[in-house]
């Protein structure tokens, strides 16, 4: 099981959001904690997506490289 | 602000506005835009030379006004949908955060970008995100046109009469044009499509620039001067320190 998961919203054929509600289907992989890493920062929410096990948003179109290890680290502390 | 159909089908309905395909084509680009910014950024962390490095740099910014316009175009599509938040704001934190921002990109580019300080503390009723994304759009607009060595100065008016905070985004570029100031002032007070302030300009800073201000009963305008223009966005003042 992953200690945590990075995913972009728009996936091929799908979005995250799909993966989020499979993932919360299942008691193990509902406990995973999830970053989401997309260009589409600006419009989400981070409350709204906490009960899909979200913890952090990162957003592409302004992040540093270090940042997704930062948001890694901050999630698994 | 009633939008044109021009171009468009007969059979599509008045409430759809023309930005749609514009919308679209931002979203398309912030992909690749973010793509070469984080390549950029990951290279100028390698054993580089200095001129390499100012190379990646300029790349780097270059990249991020672009995002800006995208995610500004983008923000556009959605006003008539969301509710803004509207708060009593100190502008003047908000310009010294966008100097802070934009400074290495006008150094990048030899220019300098200030602001003008104030003695006496205001608010203004606004949106914070919107405000921004403004006073950013007319500082990227006047880095093109302010001439090399000057400074492009941000400053805060407040008009106590008619109860307005105006502020502005002065450069010291080309003069702009009996003809074109005409055409500007204009377009300011009735255009719903974009506003072709400068040569080279294809003034869709503008456009959204008017749009955002409109969101926030505020409005946007533009003063000549002999060696520049001035920029500017006027919103209502808060009238919440007078009353402590």
């Amino acid at each position: 099981m992953p200690a945590v998961i990075v995913v972009d919203m728009l996936l091929t054929g799908t979005t995250a959001l799909a993966l989020l509600h499979e993932l919360q289907s299942h008691t193990d992989t509902a406990k995973v904690p999830v970053i989401l890493c997309t260009n589409l920062a600006d419009g989400l929410d981070l409350e709204e997506l906490a009960p899909y096990g979200v913890r952090r948003i990162v957003d592409k179109t302004t992040m540093q490289p270090d940042d997704i290890v930062a948001a890694v680290k901050s999630v698994l502390l | 602000m009633k939008v044109s159909n021009e171009g468009i089908g007969a059979d599509v309905p008045d409430a759809t506005p023309v930005v749609t395909p514009v919308v679209a084509a931002a979203h398309e680009l912030k992909s690749p835009l973010s793509l070469v910014r984080q390549l950029s950024l990951h290279l100028e962390q390698g054993a580089i030379t200095d001129a390499q490095r100012r190379v990646l740099r300029q790349i780097t910014l270059t990249s991020e006004r672009a995002l800006r316009l995208t995610t500004d175009l983008t923000k556009a599509a959605r006003l008539e949908d969301a509710l803004f938040e509207l708060e009593p704001i100190n502008p003047e934190q908000i310009c010294r955060d966008i100097v802070h921002e934009l400074t290495p990109l006008f150094e990048a580019h030899g220019r300098r970008l200030d602001m003008a300080k104030r003695s006496h503390p205001l608010l203004l009723v606004a949106n914070r995100d919107l405000l921004r994304r403004i006073l950013t759009n007319f500082s990227d607009n006047a880095l093109h046109y302010t001439q090399p060595g000057t400074a492009v100065r941000m400053q805060i008016q407040a008009f106590q009469k008619s109860g307005v905070v105006r502020i502005g985004v002065r450069d010291f570029g080309p003069a702009l044009s009996t003809d074109m100031w005409r055409a500007l002032q204009d377009k300011l007070a009735t255009a719903p499509q974009a506003i072709h302030a400068r040569p080279q300009s294809s003034g869709l800073g503008l456009l959204l620039a008017s749009q955002f201000a409109e969101a926030m009963h505020g409005r946007v305008g533009v003063t000549r001067h002999r060696d520049g223009a001035t920029f500017y966005v006027e919103l209502q003042a808060s009238r919440q320190l007078s009353l402590l």
